[in-house]
């Protein structure tokens, strides 16, 4: 079909896109029922501690309060976790970060509600708190869980890294640090549960990934899967967040209208949302490469410790992305990866647009460029020598069998900006007070959830008797344009226009159990889905075609919202025409799709396996201008190229380019979630800086379109790889302007002037530091007081 | 959710007088400030004043002198537009301008933006310190990223304004109506030190109400300007600033200067010493670095804010080239 697409690759408008623009969206705060109550959380005064006792009497007492309940009240389990089960719904114990939820409240209104939290008292015991991973996994550290805070410990080994440092001309080795960023999806959390008719519970809400939500709000309830009924409302954003966060919500609201037998509505406000929610995960990272004088990397030891906050999340997936990706697209025969995750009492992190790959990726690309200066080569020329082609094997012992296009997103990066000629001129200009640089990073991304898990999706298309046609998905769209681009693909197989297409938001009870819509997996998963159930559909309209008009089913095509005659071009009969005899002969109106990924593996111990059944390549370069008598970094140019396999809609590629590059940006130069001693420091949007359009510069994109197999119509992914590689190419571009390299990100205005932190103490005494641990803890206490 | 207050909005400046007279009131105007703190808890409020409505704290006008009078309820958008304002006193104009966004700019008046309460973490955050009746500044052992660096004395907030340092460099004056009557001050001394009185920012009796500031005539030869550093590139409050206000003589020669920072201090900060180097001299690359090291002399900087030592040496290198 290739040439011969009407639909996909066009700039179809978004399906959603006028709900969005007109103000008819309803995003889940927006849905208000008759004898609503407002349900809210008492959270934690502490990072750490033990709950001695909740009296929750006077609250109770209060005039318009209908339900206060702690752990001891839910009926059925109260903890919950898609890979390890430890997280709370409501901490029964023990505490073990600010965002921890202690009790909630259902009232008549907001105010009634406020009013109660401040009624319950909570007795707490204080427990010690650890703030660094690091420290967390030293002998004696604070315990969060269990008897050691490692909780996760992935490895990949191939060859012999003593080998490999033995046969290098020279070594390179760097400790490279990365923050907690949050999400700042622009709608923050909010559900409204109500008590079903035949028992359970409907939730409308801003919820991701809404089966591992409905699992978790089941067995809280105690009840079966399909009492409870989960409906996804328009998203206002998500970029991983909406997982964990919402499913402790959705339970929690669950619970209180299981209680009060009424419909429950609840809003996090940006406060409550940013102390609560997850963030992506800090890294710190250890680097050594060894690697003979013509830049042939004979060793990468590498050793990364993630801070995995107060819970497991998905922490054990996202740091198997960093340790399977943690090489880069670079050959090297001897690798000994190790990656580990600490408990810590800070906010717990999770998934995040990149899931794992921006924070190794920030290190991969930044030792690629010391390795071609130590090399006396260009940043582009050691890619180019290092870098992967088609059936190479990755440090996990992969062979790639599809098209890696490494290379070609690499040069054409390097040549939309003049990378080359401006990297020399750069490198060499005289030292003046604006300086430019350039940069360039690029990556390999392993495409969908890999050797994580059942990786399998569900569509459905249903044809009307007038033509229209109803699709829906349990692949969810948080605006990243999942409904679009399945809307296209069913549009595409059946011959019809987009505008013929309604789609519904996902509903755990009209479609199966699609796993959650992460990893860059929408457009693979569903997509395949719904060309699967569109090619059903199709096939029994041309089989009603045919029987129609007596033309055999081979010579019969459906175009342009028409039966017609491929041979002759004949219109036959109107899509609406057919699809009504389809009706009138009885046959089925609607196609089932379904799709399982293809084989992936993984061996634990081995540290080997195939992890991805394919993977999608992207280079980005960027330009800047640092003032040296400031720190000051604009970035004034921006090239991102990435192999999206096909394009299925070239608008909204674009777009997730721009958005990826911006959030990127964000994160190389300007976000950062400051944890101190187990505080949070940023609440709001006015501290915690994310770019304005004033930040980002022009961006030039380049969709690269080496068609896949494994994807529908040859598409993969686009939606992570687009934010994971601003960073390090920015970082890079910093370096050739002023020649420092930052090691910690973002690489604010103190870190691109010094190349470190600025400190008057050289070294803080640990006991300055206790004294300033227990003061904060102090202050705890007094913001506990003033409420 | 904000805690709950009594609202009036009086009609006349002496009946929005005679309601301050309560103890717990608070005057709203734009309300941009007003409201994040009642809303975080900064402080309470049993009544807030609306003076909104008092149309004699609005507009812009000539003075018989040939200066400016400029209501306290005039907005930053107002001042970042006004036709005199851009011509006669452009660093009044870039200040507006370069703070908040347009929205806030639309709503957030020049008396607001006067009287705001600082931004420090720790005292807009749940934390009971010094500026809030506590007995501890945590920005002294904890992240002082965003702090002072000059005249810091036990608490180390920076003043938040864009448009004071401007208005203190053109010489602009404040007129604060009370109920003992009325005063004219120089802005300068409007402002309070932490070492003066650690819980307030400016001298400001509960009773009193800022209504105009007033700008005396531009001398000819007069050239100001306003700049500000800043994270990213909008949005967001001055890691460091400079407003600068020059009268040149016929010769080219700085006959009089002043020389006010911003985002370093606790109050708009005024390098006097500066000013007496550029005087008489002329702008070159030499005297503008010169008056630059003089500006970062004696600056204390704390653990995490040494930049701004740098920032402010550029800023004003750079702000003194650009008006030569």
């Amino acid at each position: 079909m290739v040439g011969k697409h009407k639909i996909i690759g066009k700039p179809e408008r978004r399906v959603d896109a006028w709900g969005k623009v007109t103000g008819k969206a309803k995003y889940a705060e927006d849905y208000t029922v008759g004898h609503q109550l407002w349900g809210k959380v008492l959270r934690s005064k502490y990072p750490h501690a033990k709950i001695l006792s909740i009296d929750t009497s006077k609250a109770s007492e209060l005039l318009g309060v209908e339900a206060v309940l702690t752990a001891r009240e839910i009926p059925g389990s109260n903890v919950f976790g898609i890979v390890v089960k430890n997280q709370q719904i409501l901490a029964d114990e023990r505490v073990r970060f600010l965002g921890d939820g202690v009790a909630l409240v259902a009232a008549k209104s907001k105010e009634i509600a406020d009013h109660a939290l401040a009624l319950i008292d909570v007795q707490y015991e204080l427990l010690p708190v650890v703030s660094d991973p690091e420290e967390a996994l030293r002998p004696g550290a604070p315990l969060i869980h269990g008897d050691t805070n490692e909780f996760v410990h992935h490895k990949v080994r191939k060859g012999d890294v003593a080998k490999g440092f033995a046969e290098a001309d020279f070594t390179i080795e760097r400790k490279f640090k990365t923050q907690f960023v949050e999400h700042a999806y622009i709608e923050p959390e909010a559900v409204l549960a109500e008590p079903a008719e035949q028992g359970g519970v409907k939730i409308t809400g801003s919820v991701q990934n809404l089966f591992s939500s409905r699992r978790s709000v089941a067995e809280a309830l105690g009840i079966s899967l399909n009492r409870v009924q989960i409906i996804q409302s328009t998203l206002g954003g998500s970029f991983g967040g909406k997982d964990e966060v919402m499913t402790s919500m959705c339970c929690r609201a669950a619970l209180l209208a299981g209680r009060t037998g009424k419909p429950v509505k609840m809003v996090n406000t940006r406060e409550e949302s940013m102390l609560e929610s997850y963030k992506r995960h800090p890294y710190v990272l250890y680097y050594k490469w060894g690697a003979k004088k013509d830049g042939t990397i004979t060793a990468m030891e590498i050793r990364v410790v993630a801070d995995g906050g107060a819970y497991a999340s998905m922490s054990p997936f996202v740091t198997w992305r960093s340790v399977v990706q943690a090489t880069g697209p670079y050959y090297c025969e001897n690798v000994k990866t190790d990656v580990y995750a600490a408990y810590t009492n800070n906010n717990y992190t999770g998934a995040m647009r990149g899931f794992g790959s921006p924070q190794v990726d920030f290190a991969i690309e930044s030792m690629m460029d010391e390795l071609a200066e130590a090399v006396g080569v260009t940043p582009l020329e050691i890619r180019m020598k290092n870098g992967f082609e088609g059936g190479a094997v990755t440090a996990t012992g992969q062979k790639l069998a599809h098209t890696v296009s490494l290379k070609e997103v690499l040069s054409k990066a390097a040549q939309e900006l003049g990378f080359e000629e401006k990297w020399r001129r750069y490198r060499d200009a005289k030292a003046v007070a604006k300086r430019r640089g350039v940069g360039l990073a690029c990556s390999y991304r392993g495409v969908s959830l890999g050797a994580e898990g059942v990786d399998a999706a569900q569509t459905t298309v249903s044809v009307q008797t007038d033509g229209s046609v109803i699709v829906s998905s349990g692949v969810t769209d948080m605006g990243q344009g999942a409904q679009t681009q399945m809307a296209q693909i069913t549009a595409e197989v059946l011959g019809i226009s987009v505008d013929r297409i309604q789609f519904l938001n996902t509903n755990t009870s009209g479609v199966a159990d699609s796993g959650p819509t992460v990893a860059s997996r929408g457009t693979v998963m569903g997509g395949l889905a719904a060309k699967n159930a569109a090619e059903k559909v199709r096939a029994t309209l041309l089989e009603v075609g045919s029987e129609l008009t007596g033309t055999p089913v081979d010579a019969l095509d459906l175009a342009d919202n028409y039966l017609v005659n491929e041979r002759t071009n004949e219109r036959l009969a109107s899509f609406g025409e057919l699809t009504a005899a389809c009706f009138n002969k009885g046959r089925p109106m609607i196609g089932l799709g379904w799709h399982k990924a293809p084989r992936t593996s993984w061996h634990e111990e081995e540290g080997k396996g195939d992890a991805y059944f394919t993977f999608v390549y992207g280079a980005n370069a960027a330009e800047v201008e640092v003032d040296t008598e400031t720190g000051r970094v604009n970035v004034i140019d921006f090239v991102s190229v990435h192999d999206v396999g096909k394009a299925i809609n070239r608008a909204m590629v674009t777009g997730q380019m721009c958005g990826g590059v911006a959030m990127g940006l964000g994160y190389g130069l300007l976000e950062e979630f400051e944890i101190e001693a187990g505080i949070p420091k940023q609440l709001n949007f006015d501290e915690y800086l994310i770019p304005t359009s004033m930040d980002v510069p022009r961006i030039k994109t380049v969709i690269v379109e080496n068609e896949d197999p494994a994807g529908p119509f040859g598409a993969k992914s686009v939606g992570e790889p687009t934010n994971e590689l601003a960073a390090p190419a920015i970082v890079n571009a910093i370096y050739n302007a002023t020649g420092k390299r930052v090691y910690e990100i973002p690489a604010n205005l103190e870190r691109v002037f010094l190349g470190h932190k600025l400190t008057r103490h050289d070294k803080r005494g640990s006991e300055q530091k206790n004294a300033f641990d227990a003061v904060m803890v102090e202050s705890c206490k007094v913001r506990g007081g003033s409420e | 959710m904000i805690p709950k207050f009594d609202y009036v909005r009086p009609d006349s400046l002496r009946q929005a007088i005679k309601q301050l007279a309560a103890s717990g009131t608070r005057i709203h105007a734009g309300g941009t400030d007003l409201l994040g703190c009642l809303r975080d808890r900064v402080f309470t409020a049993d009544k807030v004043v609306s003076i909104g409505g008092l149309s004699e704290l609005g507009g812009i006008k000539r003075a018989s002198d040939g200066g400016l009078t400029i209501g306290a309820l005039t907005t930053l958008a107002q001042l970042a537009s006004d036709p005199v304002i851009l011509k006669d006193y452009p660093a009044l104009a870039q200040g507006a301008l370069s703070a908040a966004s347009p929205q806030l700019r639309n709503q957030g008046t020049l008396g607001g933006n006067l009287c705001q309460r600082p931004r420090c973490w720790y005292f807009r955050g749940d934390f009971h310190c010094l500026r809030k009746g506590g007995n501890l500044c945590y920005a002294v052992g904890g992240r002082n990223d965003y702090h002072c660096i000059f005249g810091g004395d036990a608490c180390y907030i920076v003043h938040p304004s864009d448009t004071a340092p401007a208005l203190v460099a053109l010489g602009a004056r404040v007129h604060i109506n009370g109920a003992n009557g009325s005063r004219t001050i120089p802005l300068e001394s409007f402002f309070v030190p932490p070492g003066k009185d650690i819980t307030r920012e400016n001298v400001l009796a509960p009773n009193e109400i800022l209504t105009n500031v007033s700008l005396p005539a531009p001398a000819p030869n007069q050239r100001s300007s306003y700049r500000k550093m800043r994270a990213r590139g909008a949005w967001d409050f001055a890691l460091a600033g400079v407003a600068l206000s020059l009268r040149f003589g016929v010769g080219g020669e700085v006959e009089g200067a002043r020389v006010v920072l911003s985002g370093v201090a606790p109050m708009p900060w005024r390098v006097a010493e500066a000013e007496k180097a550029l005087t008489g001299k002329r702008i070159t690359e030499d005297t503008a670095r010169a008056a630059a090291e003089i500006c970062i002399k004696g600056a204390e900087p704390m653990e995490y804010n040494g930049y701004k030592v740098n920032l402010v040496r550029a800023l004003v290198e750079e702000a003194l080239l650009a008006l030569r």
